[in-house]
């Protein structure tokens, strides 16, 4: 127990209210069902991502809103907003990646999507990519060096539309055909593909926070309006008791994202942690919220019209691209037992 | 937003400091063994230190602490070892007391209570009267100026201990059912009361209550006549802010200890099953702290509950239960021994816990009624119970 002049507070500052506020009412009207569906197969809407970039959510997090800023709460209260409605963007690679590569004094694609290839790159293999399919540049690791990889060919998507519907490829190394930069070496590559998989894992679990939240509202509105034997079905406790399990978990993936953001945004050393948490809660109450929305709504919600079934496939996809809620306690296993 | 509650838990570490200071372990063993949930040496050092009180209003000699504050307090407590069910419920019917007591009530016993010279037990639950707890039957007749009392209450804790219980009868039994009940502050050496002890798995001792012909004046009724339910919402009300995150942090410090094995026992940490065990504890430990927090920080800044006052109880004390199952099947064979036994593992922490664990599943409002509240005043959904 440190003894800071800290006062507990969980009302957003200023600043934090501003960018829910204006990007909340921009996701609400911009980002709408029809909008997640029509980029169902593609998985990126370019025309709402340029908008958005427009808008400078890419700086924000880059330079911070504000000065002495760090760019975290940019990062994660963008990235609740793009779960909250299913955005198909790739907000939260491109703002990590850009912001790494900006920290080390590089520069990402100049237009197109740059992300990131999760696992080291060295001897042979292949692994799916983050928006793989779509990326002009990824950063990866590969021994002591942090590289910007720029496939002179897009990498392969695969076939169907994949669980995430979000654009992933395939990437195979070691690869011919790719234009490779070193970014950075040494301690500081070490340092700075630390601190990118932290965030990224931070701006993925703020969006699974908010995810989880809108499934549990349309789970919420479905145990509130349809009557069977009735009643309105939230009024039989086999439903409304799920419900409130649901609603506890979702407000505790909100708390640990914005506690780790918090963490991270000073540079407090049980950041790390704190973001292995927030990915651990944030995975599993998104899943149990999407499911229990798919649940309540019956036989329609594994119906393609309703929306339930958009969170569902999602939320599982964006957390098994993260690596998945397992390796994430595996990691928060060496932080509780070293 | 701000994380940072180092100004408050620093007097939570001052409160642990304090009992560890001045009572012994081997004290805070033998309190722990008798299962009172109360000890009259320690909670008079307590109140002379203000901190019976400390939540109450300085008019009635309080400290004025915000929730925030009495949380630090309360964990405290806990984290120096000293588990006190009668400081809790003595604090807050006090409370009551001040706001809703008569003149009488107000001038002797909130000024006993702070001085830690007695304490008030609760009488709510009945054999037949549980999560239900406006079905009680336990009859109060008005004869003259006394009031006469008959029935019996179950899972009195505190009241062998106690000078006084906090009694909800039923004075109109014509009435619908939460129209007919009246509170009253019953002085337990009245004649007529009987105490039969109730022992637990849990290591607490729990009391039935016989009430045959019990007469009090009618200066120990509190709040009006069939007006028993507003007594209880307040009290209801200013009784939040339950949790067993303290008893998630000990499982957690006693199962690292055992997994880094003691030098005649082998280390667990590079066992797989163990490390995912122990990560989810640390992950359910942190979740309980942040629900609670936030149900708390609602409360000091007035905002309102919307269900989220219940959560942290509700997760903490399911969590327990899980967790100290699991640690329990790690540990195999010796996970049977008990805290009495030297090589237990991890102290016999394990062991204990999950004993300790389905009862706090139920006091203090079972997880179904927290449940039905969460989905009430969070999501809107409709009453599930009458």
């Amino acid at each position: 127990m440190s003894v800071v002049a800290g006062r507990f507070d969980l009302e957003p500052n200023e600043l934090q209210r501003e960018l829910l506020e204006s990007f909340g009412a921009f996701f609400a009207r911009e980002v709408t069902p029809d909008v997640v569906r029509g980029a169902e197969r593609s998985g990126i809407d370019r025309s709402l991502w340029d908008h958005l970039v427009q808008l400078g959510v890419l700086d924000m997090v880059v330079r911070g809103a504000a000065a002495s800023d760090s760019g975290r709460w940019e990062l994660t209260l963008v990235a609740r907003l793009v779960g909250e409605t299913l955005a198909p963007v790739p907000f939260v690679e491109m703002a990590v990646v850009t912001r790494t590569l900006a920290a080390a004094g590089a520069q990402g694609a100049d237009h197109g999507v740059s992300s990131l290839v999760p696992d080291p790159i060295d001897g042979a293999g292949s692994q799916v990519v983050p928006w793989g399919a779509v990326a002009d540049a990824l950063l990866a690791r590969r021994g002591d060096a942090l590289v910007l990889v720029e496939p002179t060919t897009r990498l392969a998507a695969p076939a169907g539309v994949n669980l995430s519907a979000s654009p992933v490829g395939v990437f195979r190394w070691p690869c011919g055909d790719a234009v490779e930069t070193i970014v950075e070496e040494g301690e500081g590559a070490h340092d700075a593909w630390r601190e990118l998989h932290m965030d990224w894992r931070l701006g993925l679990a703020a969006m699974l926070a908010g995810a989880a939240a809108r499934a549990l509202e349309i789970a919420t509105e479905q145990a509130r309006s349809r009557h069977q034997f009735g009643a309105p079905i939230g009024s039989f406790q086999g439903v409304s008791h799920r419900l409130a399990d649901v609603a506890t978990h979702t407000d505790a993936a909100r708390l640990v994202v914005d506690k780790a953001t918090w963490a991270a945004d000073r540079g407090a050393p049980e950041a790390a942690s704190l973001v292995e948490m927030a990915w651990c809660q944030a995975t599993r109450a998104a899943e149990e919220a999407a499911s229990a929305a798919v649940h309540v709504l019956g036989g329609y919600g594994i119906t393609e019209e309703y929306d339930a079934q958009l969170y569902f496939r999602r939320v599982k996809g964006w957390a098994l691209l993260g690596g998945g809620r397992t390796a994430g306690l595996a990691r928060l296993a060496d932080h509780v037992l070293g | 937003m701000n994380f940072d509650d180092g100004d408050v838990m620093a007097f939570a570490e001052e409160v642990a400091a304090f009992v560890r200071a001045n009572v012994s372990d081997d004290e805070l063993r033998e309190i722990r063994r008798r299962g009172d949930g109360h000890d009259p040496r320690v909670h008079r050092l307590l109140a002379e230190q203000g901190w019976v009180a400390g939540p109450w209003d300085p008019a009635y000699g309080g400290g004025g602490w915000d929730p925030m504050r009495t949380m630090a307090f309360r964990l405290g407590l806990r984290a120096g070892g000293y588990h006190a069910v009668l400081l809790a419920t003595s604090t807050f019917v006090g409370h009551v007391l001040q706001v809703l007591g008569t003149e009488f009530q107000k001038q002797t016993i909130v000024p006993a209570l702070a001085a830690g010279d007695a304490v008030i037990c609760l009488g709510y639950t009945e054999p037949d009267a549980g999560s239900d707890v406006m079905a009680a039957r336990t009859r109060a007749v008005r004869d003259g100026d006394d009031w006469v009392i008959d029935g019996q209450k179950m899972f009195t804790t505190g009241a062998h201990v106690a000078q006084y219980c906090f009694l909800l009868t039923r004075t109109d039994p014509d009435a619908p059912k939460h129209k007919g009940l009246t509170m009253f502050l019953v002085p337990l050496d009245t004649a007529g009361i009987t105490i039969h002890p109730v022992h637990t798995i849990s290591d607490e001792r729990s009391n039935a209550v016989f009430y045959d012909g019990v007469r009090v004046a009618d200066r120990w009724r509190v709040g009006d006549v069939d007006g028993g339910v507003r007594v209880l919402s307040l009290a209801l009300e200013v009784e939040q802010g339950t949790t067993f995150l303290t008893e998630l942090e000990d499982l957690l410090a006693a199962g690292i200890a055992w997994a880094r094995g003691l030098p005649d026992q082998p280390s667990r940490v590079d066992d797989a099953a163990v490390r995912l065990a122990l990560a989810e504890l640390a992950l359910d430990v942190e979740l309980s702290r942040l629900l609670l927090q936030q149900g708390v920080w609602r409360r000091s800044v007035g905002h309102p509950d919307q269900g989220r006052g219940p959560m942290s109880k509700l997760y903490s004390s399911e969590r327990l239960a899980h967790h100290a199952s699991v640690l329990l099947d790690l540990m195999g064979a010796s996970g049977v021994l008990t805290a009495d036994e030297a090589t237990a593992p991890g102290g016999g922490e394990g062991e204990r816990l999950y004993r300790f664990a389905p009862g706090t599943m139920t006091y203090g409002g079972t997880s179904e009624i927290l449940r039905s509240r969460i989905a009430e005043a969070g999501l809107a959904l409709a009453r599930s119970r009458g």
